[in-house]
């Protein structure tokens, strides 16, 4: 017996030594030199995360292998916008573009040392050539791209297809025109240009959008897709590029890259040297982040857990920045019984959209609209005053929702609410189990439900699945947790609600034109009608359709826009088909020991998680902007504004 | 209670009677085994421990929440609470008690290992004792069976079924697991019915011409079941490896409570944050705890039946 | 069984006297061969059947996976490179070598047809990647940290198993009882975890990123290459051995204590024969027989690798590219990579098995 005991008591030893071991791991902490050491960064390394194809990263940009974030340090276009901010940098070009008066042309100057990593001139043929082999969004809107001379290349805009100046600009600038080398695929331009030249014109009253306002079929659009397989798949000795730094190693954890000297502003760019870690979850993440062995990641870490990077790395800072997205509730108008105007209405008092928003992300800015289509800082920007106070707002008024609900028919029964029926609501929630914002908003919206005496489940899944149940018809889902609104582009209208239209549209199931309508342009277009009464883009009964402007944006600037936004904001608040919690913002790690240039010095010199979100049209809010490399593309380190502290 | 009833009614007489009596001695008798099982358990330290430890987190599972209910407010200035009496792990990301999640996801746990060990031995040992003693077209056909699931590889197949299916029930995520664990274990019923197979009593049972059900389930099964329970115990101890293992990976998690979700949880909010610590080793020790008590249970078993393997 | 060969041999001597001898010889070194290999020739035909059928199994699970490939793209090339998404969609559209509309048959005959080729399956995502690519590149990797620790664990463990076996007392027992009953306890990718937590986090000792380091070496035959790789190795390969030594000496244990049993020791011991000689001429060459076949089991599912300490060390390995694929739903490549693995398995079991039944013809008899 005794022995036995011995061997418990051993068991018992060996389970305490692990626990010690993890008591170990509590306890430990990692110490960093004090800020503003000079001479931090001798080597003039900058170190970033980044996920691509292990594989390698391919021979050209547009091959579609993922080159992750060798495309900030290696990919430019003529121009590059910065996303949430529509500020516009000139890369390639010497300056912005020269429009002419009638809107016809459109005329870009390419930098005298603009040149490719190989050493050949960056020229006029090469954005011709990028243009005819990618028919990106602007070509829907030109006639041709036309190689003037070396330096000069003229875009020639189709009248049919207005756009405002501001547009155009932005349009160029969202392209990674420095990414086919003419010299390199010149077979496959050469082609390809034929081939659309060949192609039918698109009549001057058709509604059908093509690139080149050039529309080709049959045996001309097999051999179109033949040329552009050809040049998907073509294999250079070098990595087609022209930015300030190319790839000198790879291991399919690793990237490091060189400093290009044949840059156009080489003399500017203080690095020398770029150094990509891999990682394969959050976890691994933050822990580079602590160890310094990065200076930079875009987005936020969970709350505490960002703290703890900042405390156990004393040279990294925070900033924020808008994130042009809402996340929020969208209801499956699909279930007609359920979703009445009244039910709905009742679950906007009925969450505390501040607690919610604290669990899924502190920083971000608590939203009282309903899914109203755009995020709240675009629509301050894009909206009339007038019309962005009429927007409704809705408290956390838990009394005003019960009232609602029993107009509505319901019933509370022993705590739990039933439905005009008499059913018991047994509400699904679905989410992206992926997104820790989502899943924490789906987990917190199951608690307040259930306080609230509403039974629910949450289901959790991958996108993919998630938007497949989802979206069909007869979803078992009643309600999901996703973005109300985001904008993967440029700010400029159209933006969030194209996004809508393809995704949370099918989520909320909005009504739809028949797939098989008489007017060819509408089948399947969702057809839903919002009051603009008064306004000169209403039609006979005061009312506009959400398809009738959505495609048309673009041609509208100044008063006309604000107005247009004013009328589609309003109306699909009206709507109420789901709930904005909040406004997200987004933010960048910065190594501001090792990195010299980095904005809003005054605030993280003073607390390095810079908890304010610089407001829209402030100094700090470009700045601050173009911090974050997937939002400007390298800007930062390309124009020189970050710099080695060596 | 029912023997008692049974014996006392013995008197009356009668088929009735009769039969209660039957059933009474029958009863008598599955409790004399059952006991002597347990006076056969309980001579071990090994597997007495690892009973007990078992035991323990049934009782949790069934009792814990009724007196530590776990609720689920969020409540973000509550979060990340440093252990206290009130909250003896501290509370998670969302302010809510760690120590009752443990306590309301045991029950979660236990069931997906439970039925994975269930459906993996029901599975298992019915394929492979007809497999063994029937032979022939069968034996081949459910061999055959069994070589294809043992040649896929089970983790990427769990991937793909958890992209396949949401899990949403305890049921459910067992019957994946079970998919791919029923194959050993039939396999080795299978040679372990084969070697019986030749044996004597056996070979006499079949020449008194009795009917092959009645051998497999009075003769065979007997002579495997203590076997049959080791590898219950395995299943389960798998069960749990693999189930948080998926949950861990975020691939099952229907129930934010389930040890293998709160570890992913931990895991997602970044280890480097000291606070989330509690949150890693609550379900790491709970998860320990219990296994050793598998792994107890099932080497004391092994002792008893192999006494040779006995260490004095 | 027995008529065929029967058959075969009467009907080709009636055929003798016409034909002539020499051809008669023939058949009959055939049937021969028939008859004395059969047990083999039938194992390779179960081989290729259960080949066969988890191949078809594997492919119709993949296909039944929801969501819609092209959106999914779309969406991560939108956010990837700032664009609008139904821009992204069309760029998808041009992007994937796939076309989801290819009926479900005629894309199951042409990777059959793919597979008499030798090729795998090619990637839906990037040119030139192919399952067969992608399995040369990280298998090494998976097949250096596991079989390492293996072997490792598996010595290491039958060393400790025997020692159990003869020394059933004292405290050094009642200790490595403790580890083998933890070890047993702790799933391996946890142990994983907390040693990235303890000895690279916490104390930065070992690194817990990648294989190598390209910042200090290069590629190729070495030094400082090969010390990388070693270093970046250490780690997982520990979590390994921990993890698994416990179960090996379990199993030693308990053969050897049943070999310790055996009379021809008793007999050994009674000639006077010394402990030291026992216990490595007789003990240990019997006991680790029957755990041989566990080696060879265990060493087939290494070539599946393992997706969780894959990525725990974020060691690129064919575990985690499996499931990152898989995540991506970069179908063609996960099948090929599933095939690969389930190919390996079937392959190495039919050479145990072989080896196993030319050491020992009994087998060959049972199994009939």
């Amino acid at each position: 017996m005794k022995k036995r005991m011995g061997k418990i008591f051993a068991l018992v030893a060996a389970a305490a030594c692990m626990v010690c071991m993890c008591l170990g791991v509590m306890t430990g902490c990692t110490q960093g030199a004090e800020l503003g050491t000079p001479g931090t960064n001798p080597d003039k390394v900058f170190r970033v995360v980044g996920s691509w194809e292990k594989t390698g990263i391919g021979s050209h940009y547009n091959s579609g292998t993922n080159i992750g974030p060798v495309q900030y340090f290696a990919i430019e276009g003529l121009y590059q916008y910065v996303r949430s901010t529509d500020e516009i940098y000139p890369m390639l070009a010497e300056s912005m573009p020269v429009h002419s008066e009638d809107g016809s042309t459109t005329t870009v100057t390419i930098r005298e040392n603009a040149k490719w990593q190989n050493g050949e001139d960056f020229t006029a043929k090469d954005v011709f050539a990028f243009y005819y082999l990618n028919h990106t969004v602007v070509t829907n809107y030109l006639l041709s791209v036309e190689a003037k001379d070396d330096k000069t290349v003229v875009f020639h805009w189709n009248s049919n297809r207005t756009c405002a100046n501001e547009v155009k600009d932005l349009l160029i600038a969202q392209d990674m025109s420095g990414t086919v080398c003419y010299n390199e695929f010149r077979s496959y331009v050469d082609e390809a240009y034929q081939i659309v030249s060949e192609s039918e014109d698109i009549p001057a009253d058709s509604t059908t959008w093509g690139a080149f306002n050039k529309f080709s079929k049959g045996e001309l659009l097999d051999r179109l897709n033949v040329v552009m397989d050809n040049y998907k798949a073509h294999k250079t000795s070098w990595f087609v590029a022209t930015g300030p730094f190319k790839v000198t190693k790879e291991s399919p954890t690793q990237i490091i890259m060189e400093k290009n000297p044949l840059h156009w502003n080489a003399d500017n760019i203080g690095f020398e040297q770029i150094q990509i870690l891999s990682s394969s979850d959050t976890n691994q993440t933050y822990n580079l982040l602590t160890q310094d062995r990065i200076d930079y990641m875009d987005g936020l870490a969970p709350i505490d857990t960002l703290e703890a990077i900042l405390a156990q790395n004393k040279q990294m800072a925070h900033l924020k920045m808008y994130d042009p997205g809402s996340i929020g509730v969208l209801f499956n108008m699909e279930k007609t019984d359920l979703w009445t105007d009244k039910v709905r209405e009742a679950f906007q008092y009925l969450f505390n959209r501040e607690e919610i928003k604290n669990l899924a992300n502190p920083y971000a800015i608590t939203s009282y609209f309903p899914l109203l289509g755009m995020a709240d800082s675009e629509a301050q920007r894009w909206m009339t005053e007038e019309g962005y106070d009429a927007l409704p707002r809705y408290s956390h008024d838990t009394a005003k929702a019960e009232a609602l609900l029993q107009e509505a028919g319901w019933k509370k029964i022993d705590g739990k609410w039933h439905d005009q029926g008499g059913k018991l609501v047994d509400l699904t929630i679905g989410t992206d189990k992926t997104h820790a914002g989502m899943s924490s908003i789906a987990v917190a919206v199951q608690a307040e439900l259930q306080n609230f005496g509403i039974e629910s489940s949450v289901k959790m899944t991958d996108w993919g699945a998630w938007y497949a149940s989802a979206s069909m018809d007869n979803s078992t889902y009643d309600m999901s947790v996703y973005w109300t609104d985001l904008n993967m582009s440029f700010s400029y209208p159209t933006g969030t609600y194209k996004y809508f239209d393809s995704l949370m549209a099918n989520v909320v199931h909005v009504n739809r034109y028949p797939t098989e309508y008489e007017i060819p342009e509408l089948a399947g277009a969702i057809n839903e009608e919002f009051d603009a009464q008064g306004s000169k883009f209403a039609d006979a009964n005061g009312k506009v359709n959400f398809s009738t402007y959505v495609n048309m944006m673009y041609a509208y600037s100044g008063d006309d826009i604000k107005e247009l936004v004013d009328i589609y904001n309003n109306g699909i608040a009206s709507k109420l088909w789901g709930i904005q919690f909040y406004q997200n913002v987004t933010g960048s790690f910065i190594n501001v020991g090792r990195i010299k240039g980095v904005p809003e010095e005054a605030l993280w010199s003073q607390e390095r998680n810079v908890a304010t979100v610089p407001a829209e049209g402030t100094d700090d809010f470009y700045k601050v902007a173009c911090t974050n490399l997937i939002y400007a593309n390298g800007v930062a380190i390309t124009h020189g504004m970050y710099q080695p502290n060596a | 209670m029912s023997e008692k009833q049974s014996v006392r009614s013995d008197p009356n007489g009668g088929k009735w009677g009769d039969f209660l009596s039957r059933a009474g001695s029958t009863f008598a008798a599955l409790g004399r085994t059952i006991k002597n099982a347990f006076v056969k358990l309980f001579s071990n330290g090994q597997a007495c421990a690892g009973f007990c430890i078992i035991i323990f987190f049934i009782l949790l599972a069934i009792f814990g929440p009724m007196i530590f209910p776990y609720d689920v407010t969020t409540n973000f200035s509550m979060r990340f609470l440093p252990p206290s009496w009130e909250h003896p792990f501290g509370t998670d990301e969302m302010g809510r008690d760690i120590f009752r999640q443990l306590i309301s996801g045991t029950s979660n746990v236990l069931q997906i290992a439970f039925y994975t060990g269930l459906i993996t031995v029901a599975v298992g040992t019915l394929l492979g004792i007809i497999s063994g003693y029937i032979g022939g077209i069968v034996d081949k056909v459910i061999q055959g069976l069994a070589n294809i699931v043992l040649t896929i590889p089970s983790f990427p197949v769990f991937l793909m079924l958890a992209a396949l299916f949401t899990i949403e029930s305890p049921i459910e995520l067992a019957l994946a697991l079970s998919a791919w664990s029923w194959a050993g274990l039939c396999r080795s019923v299978r040679a372990q019915v084969m070697s019986f197979r030749e044996r004597d009593f056996i070979q006499i049972c079949a020449v008194m011409r009795m009917s092959k059900f009645h051998i497999i389930v009075k003769e065979l099964f007997p002579n495997i079941i203590s076997y049959v329970l080791i590898n219950f115990i395995v299943a389960v101890r798998n069960a749990i490896t693999g189930s948080v293992g998926i949950m861990m990976l975020g691939l099952a998690a229907y129930d934010p409570t389930n040890w293998g979700s709160m570890l992913e949880r931990a895991r997602n909010i970044g280890l480097v944050n000291p606070k989330v610590i509690p949150l890693l080793l609550a379900p790491l020790l709970a998860i320990m705890v219990f296994q050793i008590g598998t792994v107890l249970l099932s080497n004391g078993m092994d002792e008893i039946m192999n006494p040779r393997l006995r260490v004095n | 069984m027995n008529e065929r060969p029967n058959g075969t041999k009467s009907a080709f001597a009636a055929a003798a006297s016409a034909v002539g001898r020499w051809f008669a010889a023939a058949a009959q070194w055939v049937g021969r061969f028939f008859v004395r290999y059969w047990f083999f020739i039938k194992k390779i035909l179960i081989a290729i059947v259960t080949l066969a059928c988890s191949t078809i199994i594997i492919f119709f699970i993949l296909r039944l996976i929801p969501g819609d490939v092209v959106r999914e793209y779309a969406l991560s090339i939108a956010q990837r490179r700032g664009i609008s998404y139904d821009a992204a969609y069309e760029i998808a559209v041009n992007l994937l070598n796939y076309d989801p509309e290819a009926p479900i048959f005629t894309q199951f005959f042409k990777y059959v047809g793919g597979l008499f080729q030798g090729n795998l399956g090619a990637s839906m995502y990037v040119d030139g990647v192919t399952a067969n690519s992608l399995i040369a590149q990280r298998l090494p990797w998976t097949l250096l940290i596991t079989s390492v620790a293996l072997i490792i664990s598996f010595l290491l463990g039958t060393a400790i198993g025997a020692f159990m076996a003869r020394k059933r007392r004292g405290v050094a027992n009642v200790l490595l009882n403790g580890y083998i009953v933890t070890s047993g306890s702790i799933p391996d990718y946890l142990l994983g975890l907390l040693l990235v937590l303890l000895f690279a986090y916490t104390l930065p000792i070992f690194p817990a990123q990648g294989n190598y380091d390209i910042s200090v070496c290069t590629p190729g035959f070495n030094l400082p290459f090969i010390g990388s790789v070693l270093y970046h190795a250490c780690l997982p390969i520990l979590a390994y051995v921990l993890s698994q030594t416990g179960s090996w000496a379990l199993m030693m244990r308990g053969s050897a204590i049943g070999v310790l049993g055996e009379d021809y020791i008793n007999a050994a011991r009674a000639r006077g024969i010394g402990n030291m000689t026992i216990n490595r001429k007789y003990l240990k060459r019997n006991a680790m027989l029957p755990l041989v076949t566990s080696f060879a089991v265990t060493f087939a599912a290494l070539f599946g690798g393992s997706t969780l300490m894959e990525s725990i060390f974020n060691y690129p390995g064919i575990g985690l590219e499996l499931a990152q694929r898989i995540g991506q739903k970069d179908y063609f490549v996960v099948q090929g990579i599933m095939f690969f693995s389930s190919f390996m398995v079937i392959a190495i079991n039919l050479i145990t098995d072989c080896i196993y039944s030319l050491i020992d013809p009994r087998i060959r008899e049972t199994n009939k």
